[in-house]
């Protein structure tokens, strides 16, 4: 199987102080922090909704999901992904860069202790003395109800 | 065999119309023979034969020329049109139709029509064998498929029929071919989407011009006339969605008239109102809510021929279907006179149902509406025509969805009038902006019969109840009906101000909202599926000032808000 260069890119974001990445395919656009308009009835760290072009798009924000605060500021960003279920967008901290992991790089059945439940964890990257956690952020921003119960 | 698949396409698509033509065609002739349509019916055959044999559909060419052969006949006026030939023609209609559809995607498909072949060749034959005479063209390609052709009939030259079937195609080839162009749903909504996004950006570019228009008369004149036009762009391109009733009216007569053969009951049906235009959308939708309504009205409704004129009712049956185009969307009406239902079976049938209560005191209109609940059938015995679990819940709930209405008026003895509404289009409605707790929201504009603007301290609102025009409605906080408790609740504290009067069945529900901040059209988006289903939303919609607005469904919540209130009363 040939691999397309892409596949060992990864774009790298922080939410609180840790460094988190997700497959840069998984990722359709970056895009500059927008105040997410209210919907009723959906969980905590469900922010509202947004405008992209036209289309209404769910925001969550992952801050909350960690369990941590959720300040605006110049660097806060929401990343765009076009899920099978359709377009769902994720609030983080900062998006650092892109980066390409090795597969060698990467420990894809890590046991740690992580605030991700393990199904939504696609792996850990070593990454110059630190370690970056694997998202599978359409899985991640998918699977979870989203409605309040 | 290779097929050159763009090729059988567009076969397909024009050989579809021509068949919807061939229905037309059929039903008309069912109501007296006439020269002309013989002659169309045998352009059609002709044309779909050649079509076929082009691209390389041999086995429909062949097919079709058999049932051409027939046509000519007729045409030529060696036949009597009999009920019987009419029922051979549909019957060849339905084949073909399929056919078509599946050669679509599989060209090599072959279906098995031979038996019914031999039966209309045999049938043809026979008619025709006392009048002896079949053109040569017929015998000599139909040799291989038929055995039991008349000997004598094979050899009788009749050159007459290749000279009309030349100047039928001539006669085509000279038909003006660019009034229609044939494209496809998905660009047409692509372009709708795109033009929808451009008017959104254009109120946007207009909300926020600011002190432009002071210093520049140029910049504001042109600001407005493209407003102007893109308006009228989004109108334009959402009008070429619009289709006319006509073909649902087409398919619905067919079905009463097969039905009722089969039923050996006798239907005249009447149609009006087939120019009539709706949304694509709406009118794909709306075909088997009205299917079901006519089969009930031709089962259920109309009464055998006998038993018709033992109740000094003419032999005929009659199903009406009209529709008219009013403000505020499409009226459909579909009425027969047939026994009509009775008021009094369908209050005992829902009172052993257990859908109402014994001392509940219903309307006539409420009673008839009884029918459309889920879990009600009025058929005593489940038919194979009506009654397969399919219920006129289902025609209500597809209505609803559509955001339109069904209304049911009945009389013993006379017949069933069913009054089917809806919205011209299912994308654009008119739109009131309120506001709950600091969040803007929408909601459609014909789901409130009335607003109630008043200033702090002019209302009691400690009470649940106020009394208005004369009678006293339920007072109902719209927001805490709306949020759930579990859920994220906006913390602002603000001052109600307004009460929305939605109607619900024959109550009036008083709704409490801060205050309406406006009326404008808003164009509905479905929300996707990540965020879809939520309680009391019916979609979301981009602002004027570009923000994203959600649709609140009111007549949801006040149907929810109603079983809440009798829930409390029965505990009470």
């Amino acid at each position: 199987m040939s691999l397309n260069e892409n596949d060992y890119k990864y774009l790298v974001y922080k939410i609180g102080n840790e460094l988190y990445s997700s497959p840069l395919l998984s990722v359709r656009e970056v895009l500059e922090y927008q105040n997410p308009k209210y919907m009723p009835n959906m969980v905590h760290h469900f922010s509202g909704v947004i405008n992209v072009r036209g289309a209404i798009v769910g925001v969550l924000d992952l801050r909350l999901k960690f369990g941590l605060p959720n300040p605006v500021g110049p660097k806060t960003s929401i990343l765009l992904c076009d899920t099978g279920r359709g377009l769902i967008a994720a609030v983080v901290d900062s998006v650092e860069c892109v980066q390409e992991f090795a597969e060698t790089d990467v420990d894809r059945k890590p046991v740690v202790m992580s605030k991700v439940k393990q199904e939504y964890l696609a792996g850990v990257a070593k990454s110059k003395e630190q370690l970056v956690t694997i998202l599978d952020l359409h899985k991640f921003l998918t699977e979870e109800e989203l409605k309040a119960a | 065999m290779d097929f050159d698949m763009e090729m059988i396409t567009s076969f397909c698509d024009e050989a579809l119309d021509s068949l919807t033509r061939w229905e037309q065609v059929c039903l008309e002739l069912s109501q007296g023979e006439n020269q002309d349509l013989y002659q169309e019916l045998f352009r059609l055959a002709h044309n779909i034969k050649g079509g076929s044999r082009a691209v390389g559909l041999i086995a429909m060419g062949d097919y079709v020329h058999q049932v051409e052969d027939g046509i000519t006949l007729l045409r030529d006026g060696q036949l009597k049109l009999s009920e019987k030939i009419i029922q051979f023609l549909l019957e060849s209609h339905k084949h073909l139709s399929e056919w078509i559809i599946e050669a679509k995607t599989e060209p090599a498909y072959l279906p098995d029509h031979q038996t019914f072949l031999n039966e209309f060749k045999s049938f043809f034959q026979q008619l025709n064998a006392v009048n002896s005479g079949v053109s040569s063209e017929t015998s000599t390609e139909s040799r291989t498929l038929s055995s039991g052709v008349h000997p004598e009939a094979r050899e009788m030259p009749q050159p007459e029929t290749q000279t009309t079937a030349k100047t039928a195609v001539n006669e085509k080839r000279k038909a003006p071919s660019n009034e229609t162009i044939r494209v496809s749903a998905q660009k047409l909504d692509q372009l709708i989407q795109v033009i929808g996004e451009l008017s959104i950006h254009q109120t946007i570019v207009w909300h926020t011009r600011g002190g432009q228009e002071n210093n520049n008369k140029i910049f504001t004149n042109s600001l407005q006339l493209s407003q102007k036009l893109t308006k009228e762009l989004y109108d334009r391109a959402l009008s070429l969605r619009m289709q006319p009733l006509q073909s649902v009216f087409q398919r619905l007569e067919r079905n009463i008239m097969d039905l009722s053969r089969s039923l050996e009951k006798a239907v005249k049906v009447e149609i009006s109102g087939g120019e009539v235009e709706l949304d694509k959308t709406v009118i794909e939708k709306i075909v088997d809510p009205l299917m079901h309504i006519v089969r009930n009205a031709v089962d259920h409704g109309i009464e055998r021929p006998a038993d018709r004129i033992m109740d000094d009712k003419p032999e005929f049956g009659t199903v009406a279907i009209h529709a008219r185009q009013d403000t505020f969307g499409v009226e459909l009406t579909i009425k027969d006179n047939g026994k009509g239902l009775s008021s009094q079976n369908i209050r005992a049938k829902a009172l052993e149902k257990g859908l109402i209560s014994e001392n509940k005191k219903l309307s006539e209109k409420e009673i008839f509406g009884l029918i459309l609940l889920p879990g009600f059938s009025t058929a005593e015995k489940i038919t194979d025509v009506s009654g397969r679990g399919v219920g006129m819940d289902v025609v209500k709930r597809t209505l609803d969805d559509l955001n339109g209405s069904i209304e049911i008026f009945s009389e013993v003895g006379k017949g069933t009038q069913f009054t089917v509404t809806l919205p011209t289009s299912v994308s654009i409605i008119d739109a009131l902006l309120i506001t709950l707790s600091g969040h803007n929201y929408v909601l459609p504009v014909g789901a409130i019969e009335e607003v109630i603007n008043f200033e702090e301290g002019e209302m009691d609102l400690s009470k649940k109840m106020i009394v208005h025009n004369d009678h006293v409605m339920p007072l109902q906080d719209l927001e805490s009906l709306l949020v759930a408790k579990a859920s994220r609740r906006p913390t602002e504290k603000t001052q109600k101000k307004a009460i929305l009067v939605c109607k619900h069945e024959s109550n009036k529900i008083g709704f409490l909202i801060d205050r309406v901040v406006g009326q404008q059209q808003v164009v509905i988006r479905p929300l996707n599926e990540n965020i879809n289903g939520s309680f009391g939303l019916l979609g979301g919609t981009i602002l004027g000032n570009g923000e994203p607005g959600l649709i609140i469904d009111m007549s949801a919540l006040a149907s929810h808000f109603a079983n809440e209130f009798r829930t409390k009363e029965r505990v009470a």
